[in-house]
């Protein structure tokens, strides 16, 4: 058996090896980017967790704060008097920029230990130099990072701190055994004191990494500490940590996913289609062998066995590039995931569990695309061998028909829920809920689509018979292989889809993001000492506030402060400004509250703003109360407006600078709204800034246009992940029409052949073939944008209900015609090839009975 | 046997003269029957004598002796006649054919003499058969009566011919083998 | 006269896998005007391809062939084209009819491809399919018809242009004699009433003796010209 197996299959895949390594690439395209997201989902989370596991060392329990400006001191004792608890040492932490020759050249996580105790609980191998004494800007580094900046110990490295930019002496380096090998090595340990000083902890402590006395439990020390810290303290377990990167990377996550499946149906696409090729070449040797006896359960047994072969050696190259990929993409995510939680992705490595799924998908991958040729396959008489008959075209099945208006229905109706939340009462759902109906409904529409169009195809074409040859001949060949047509108006018809909603979606998020930055942000520049967005922990002070004012051309200068802040078991943003200065030159885009009062009532202190956001999250509206965690208790506010915001988590709250200094005990600036004087440019001002204040202090001054132009790329770059697989979807789409094209062309040679033979020209028979490609592409180009428009508003108006925010639906029109455009083009071009081949065939070989 | 029952045939559509029986008779056999005035008149005979045809003299007619006659078919002669219309055939075709008795005496070792030969009948029978083919298409455009059974008796005649046709090539083909194997002995024979 | 179709000394070899074959070898033939030529032969004497090589279907390795004065390899394949549609009507052996048309769309065929669709055009070929007896049936797609009745129709796609030369490779091959009779019964009208030539490719025999003259090939060349008349 297996020597007919290597006849039949193995020979072919030598003949036709262009062919194969087509199948080969689909699955490869596949398998490359599912196992890249998985590695980069995974590592993610990894890399925190080793992180934390690294640095955490002996300790068994942290005791961290429930707010980001840490807690008193005088908790540690506390700590150390529970029962069960052998040491608890204190850690201040925060990740500061190296600065050398005047540029800044990386990013540090910084912890300050208490020296003279840390190393019981954490594991230092000093490979040069010594440990750090209890004084002075003393630090110790790792001998990796020291070694690729060129640091030696004894040499002296600077650093940004809260009082500007101070240079701190290397006393040792540690090796990559133990702590040394937190984050990826950009490590540094410095006395508590000194880091006190630089992250403006004065008194206060960042975390309590506790060891536990032997005998004892972990969950029971950690009740304890639990009933004798309060609510505003979290204990956990080291490695327990990580749910908060779990939630924010969520949504990163799901669209990496996203996009791994679609690459994968992608892949499937192609694999099904030269499957579909190669199999339909060899129909008269089935056909024969057959006749000669050969069972149905072998044949399918014969092409399953090819495609596992293809797409084995698929899944093998796909592990191997994947893991290249995963880096590249690393680099891309490397700046949201360290913005968002410092973690530097470490872990990039193929686990066992990834290589294996990866190597077992390619070979299932290609046996399920297989699956619908080696179907047809099977259904093949011997007496095609007999009598060369023109292949029997698909007749209409009923209960096709049935589920596909079934499917239709259904998907159709999801989705129109969607888009009228209010109206179907969808509101109630979860997130979660809401995603699945929404991916649901729109599986179901699509799949409903594709079984339906068959049939409507071949009664529209049966209506529409047009007189003039060519067409004529082109919608006959499309109807006669309706299930082969479908499936390439589909393939456009779905990547259009995706491409109209998501231009839909980036409109209208492009839209509502212009105009709040429009209305809603009225400074001139933004001063700060950190990068904007990436939450570095050396902030500005008052003082340096007052010497901004002073500054020339500076007419308000208002003070900033972005924090979290605990509310009702999760963490909501905090956003405190001077409500005294903020009025002078910003506006909320309200939601909901009285406008008038507003002023009035964020200066009194009582009452708080919360973004939409937030009130989606929380179903808070304009008048609830809402109470907030302080480190000394609770405290209660009045909810005065909903506004509209960026960004949606959990949301923000706006709050009065004097209110959250007194509650919070937090006197810290992030930065300066600054708004200039009438005839000072930007230009002036900021270099008088830098010039005056700026010196050592490593500040970073942002003009309005830049935060826009910042903040808009943003945008752009998150749906710019979605486009570069709608082209790939495209392309694939666009490679199947030619693929049908070339099968028909194959398939038809006798007739074609009779063309020619009774005078067709060659540019007639060419066009037939044109027609055919140009009328799949326009078919499934205007399906496909149309419902792109519809599934673009229904995600538009469910991202409402999802995200509190209310976005505008904008019809992307320029989009749309761009995509007719580009699949009627793009299948004229690709209908250039098949069309050569059947202008150039052979008449006489046409006709010839084999 | 069959020049009887032709005659018969022949009488039993209209009465002729002798003379006229030749001309008849040549046609209806589609011209691949020549048949001469000898055994026309000695079938005739026969026939009168058992009763079957029936001669008389026309008052004024020209001619001597059996031309001189008018036959026609007697009720005896109608009933033989029926009698024999319905009875089928049952002999195969004798062997009488004049080129297998030329190839029977010629000389195996002159392949050439028996080709030519061959392909010469082939030319014949083609020709003929060209003939008999125009002859069909006219009657087809002509007013003739009965044209049915003309055009099944030119249809025999080409059949036939076809027939014969094959059988000369097959002749050429297996003699052609024939000599192939005699000289691959003599050369092996030789060397 | 000059001879409407002359081949002079052509060959055609083509290569089957690592063989070369020789289908013609060295052909030279005139036709006349009006005349009606049997082509026979063995399988593998090559009739079927001298007839592709008349009728533009494909070109010849070595020769010339000249159609109505004109030298066929030097024409255009856009020229060549407009000779099959106009000059020429093939008749195949296996019809070859689309299948998604009717009887009187495939007749109309050539007509269709000429882009010429008249109400003059449309009534000859519905003249055609009528002179063939299939004047009732030109709904009918090829499905439904038996071999006879698609014989016919593809007769009627040849005619329907009036072309000059009708080239008919085994016209009879698929069919019983009866049939076969009328179609070579059709053909021969075609010659008489409309002096069109006609060059017929048959290995049988009753159906060469239609013919005016009766060529006879063997292994790509012509072993016996008859005529016969």
């Amino acid at each position: 058996m297996l020597s007919v197996f290597g006849q039949f299959s193995l020979r072919f895949i030598k003949e036709r090896k262009g062919r194969a390594a087509a199948t080969v690439f689909g699955i490869t395209l596949g398998i490359v980017v599912i196992v890249a997201t998985a590695i980069v989902n995974r590592s993610t989370l990894a890399s925190f967790k080793q992180m934390v596991t690294t640095s955490a060392g002996k300790a068994e329990l942290q005791v961290l704060p429930s707010v980001r400006s840490g807690f008193d001191a005088k908790y540690v004792n506390v700590i150390s008097g529970v029962r069960g608890v052998k040491g608890a040492y204190p850690v201040v932490t925060g990740n500061t920029r190296v600065v050398k020759d005047a540029r800044d050249v990386d990013t540090l996580m910084i912890y300050g230990v208490d020296a003279s105790v840390d190393r019981k609980v954490r594991e230092y191998d000093l490979s040069k130099g010594r440990f750090i004494g209890g004084r002075g800007r003393e630090i110790v580094l790792t001998s990796q990072w020291a070694s690729d900046y060129g640091v030696k110990a004894e040499n002296d490295v600077t650093l940004l701190t809260a009082a500007g930019l101070k240079s701190f002496r290397v006393v040792g380096l540690i090796s990559d055994k133990g702590a040394g090998n937190t984050n990826g090595g950009k490590f540094a340990v410095t006395d508590i004191e000194t880091a006190r000083e630089m992250f403006t902890r004065a008194g206060r402590v960042d975390q309590v990494d506790v060891t536990l006395e032997d005998g004892f439990k972990e969950d029971a020390v950690k009740a304890s500490l639990e009933s004798e810290l309060g609510k505003t303290f979290v204990v956990e377990r080291p490695a327990g940590r990580g749910k908060d990167v779990e939630d924010s990377m969520a949504g990163y996550q799901f669209m990496l996913s996203l996009t791994g499946s679609i690459s994968l149906l992608v892949g499937l696409f192609i694999i099904y289609n030269n499957m579909e090729i190669s199999v339909e070449e060899r129909r008269f040797s089935i056909a024969m062998m057959r006749a000669l006896g050969l069972r149905r359960k072998k044949i399918l047994l014969f092409v399953l066995g090819e495609a596992a072969i293809l797409g084995s050696v698929g899944g093998f190259i796909g592990v191997i590039l994947g893991a290249g990929l995963a880096r590249s993409m690393a680099m891309a995510f490397a700046g949201i995931s360290s913005a968002l939680n410092r973690v530097n992705l470490t872990e990039l490595g193929l686990t066992p569990g990834i290589f294996l799924t990866g190597l077992a998908a390619g070979p299932a991958a290609a046996m399920a695309a297989a699956l619908g040729p080696a179907y047809r396959m099977v259904k093949v008489s011997p007496m095609e061998a007999l009598v060369p008959v023109e292949t029997s075209w698909g007749k209409r099945n009923r209960r096709t028909i049935a589920l596909g208006m079934l499917l239709l229905i259904v998907g159709a109706a999801a989705l129109i829920a969607l888009t009228f939340p209010e109206k179907f009462r969808v509101v109630r759902l979860t997130e979660d809920q809401f995603k699945a109906f929404g991916v649901g409904g729109l599986g179901l529409l699509v799949g409903g689509s594709v079984l339906l169009m068959p049939g409507a195809l071949r009664a529209f074409l049966k209506r529409v018979a047009p007189r003039r040859i060519v067409p004529r001949m082109a919608l006959d060949n499309l109807g006669r292989v309706s299930g082969r047509t479908s499936a390439a108006i589909a393939g456009m018809m779905i990547a259009l889809i995706m491409m109209v909603s998501n231009a839909a979606q980036s409109l209208s998020y492009g839209e509502y993001t212009r105009n709040w930055i429009d209305k809603s942000v009225g400074w001139d520049m933004l001063v700060s000492s950190s990068y904007f967005g990436a939450q570095m922990d050396v902030p500005l002070d008052e003082e340096f506030g007052r010497n901004l004012r002073a500054i020339e051309g500076v007419k308000i200068a208002c003070t900033l402060r972005f924090t979290r802040a605990s509310y009702g078991g999760s963490m909501v943003n905090l956003s405190a400004f001077d409500m005294n200065t903020f009025f002078r030159f910003a506006k909320f885009d309200l939601q909901d509250g009285e406008g008038g009062k507003i002023e009035e009532r964020m200066k009194s202190g009582e009452y708080v703003a919360v973004s939409s956001g937030a009130a989606r999250t929380f179903k808070l509206k304009a008048g609830n109360v809402m109470e907030l965690s302080t480190p000394d208790g609770k405290a209660r506010f009045k909810v005065a407006a909903v506004v509209k915001d960026l960004g949606s988590d959990n949301g923000n709250v706006y709050i009065d600078r004097p209110t959250y200094k007194r509650l919070w005990g937090d006197s810290r600036v992030d930065g300066y709204d600054v708004v200039l004087k009438d005839g000072y440019t930007v230009e002036e001002v900021k270099e008088r800034i830098e010039r005056e204040i700026g010196k050592g202090r490593h500040l970073t001054i942002r003009t309005h246009e830049d935060f826009k132009k910042g903040i808009m790329s943003l945008v752009d770059q998150s749906f710019a992940l979605t486009d570069l697989v709608i082209y790939i979807a495209v392309f694939v789409a666009t490679v199947g029409i030619m693929n049908g094209a070339l099968i028909s062309v194959w398939q038809r040679k006798r007739e074609i052949s009779t063309l020619r033979a009774l005078g067709a020209r060659r540019r007639q028979v060419s066009r037939i073939l044109l027609t055919e490609a140009v009328a799949i592409g326009l078919t499934g180009s205007l399906f496909g944008t149309a419902i792109g428009m519809f599934l673009g508003k229904a995600m538009v108006e469910s991202g409402r209900v999802l995200t509190g925010i209310i976005l505008e639906y904008k019809a992307p029109w320029p989009v749309v015609v761009w995509a007719v455009a580009l699949a009627v083009g793009l299948s004229s071009v690709v209908s250039v090839i098949p069309g050569r081949a059947a202008a150039r065939s052979s008449i006489v070989d046409g006709i010839r009975y084999e | 046997m069959s020049v009887r029952y032709g005659i018969l045939g022949l009488l039993a559509r209209e009465p002729q003269h002798g003379y006229e029986l030749k001309n008849s008779f040549e046609e209806a056999a589609g011209g691949f029957w020549n048949i001469n005035y000898g055994q026309i008149y000695i079938t005739l005979d026969s026939l009168v004598k058992e009763g079957l045809v029936e001669g008389k003299v026309k008052a004024g007619g020209e001619g001597r002796g059996h031309n001189r006659k008018v036959f026609s078919i007697t009720p005896d002669g109608l009933d033989e006649l029926k009698r024999w219309l319905k009875a089928p055939v049952d002999k195969v075709r004798p062997l009488r054919d004049e080129v297998f008795v030329k190839l029977a005496f010629m000389d195996p070792s002159n392949p050439e003499m028996i080709h030519d030969l061959l392909d010469e009948q082939r030319r014949l029978y083609l020709i003929k058969m060209a003939e008999l083919t125009r002859r069909k298409q006219r009657l087809r455009k002509s007013r003739a009566k009965d044209k049915l059974i003309a055009d099944l008796l030119m249809d025999a005649g080409l059949f036939h011919a076809e027939a014969d046709l094959r059988w000369l090539e097959h002749c050429k083909a297996k003699i052609d083998s024939a000599q192939r194997s005699r000289m691959n002995v003599a050369v092996r024979n030789d060397g | 006269m000059k001879a409407q179709v002359t081949l002079e000394n052509v060959a055609k070899c083509y290569t089957k896998g690592t063989m070369e074959i020789r289908a013609l070898d060295g052909v030279s033939i005139d036709v006349k005007r009006g005349e009606f030529v049997s082509i026979m032969g063995a399988s593998g004497s090559g009739k079927s391809t001298l007839l592709h090589l008349i009728g533009a279907l494909d070109r010849s390795t070595a020769g010339e062939i000249y159609l109505e004065g004109k030298a066929l390899s030097s024409l255009s394949d856009d020229a060549l084209s407009d000779i099959r549609r106009e000059r020429i009507g093939f008749i195949f052996q296996q019809f070859n009819l689309l299948p998604t048309l009717t009887s009187f769309e495939n007749a109309a065929l050539p007509t269709l491809l000429a882009g010429r669709a008249r109400r003059e055009d449309r009534e000859r070929v519905r003249e055609m399919l009528a002179a063939v007896g299939m004047g009732d049936r030109l709904d009918h797609k090829p499905e439904e018809l038996s071999g006879g009745q698609m014989q016919r129709v593809a007769i009627a796609r040849a005619l329907s242009m009036q072309p000059a030369i009708i080239l008919a490779d085994e016209p009879t091959g698929n069919l019983d004699s009866k049939m076969g009779e009328e179609t070579l019964a059709i053909l021969k009208e075609c010659q008489e009433s409309y002096g069109q030539t006609i060059i017929m490719v048959t290995h049988d025999a009753k159906a060469a003796a239609y013919g005016d003259r009766i060529i006879t090939l063997k292994d790509g060349k012509v072993v016996e010209e008859l005529e016969a008349i």
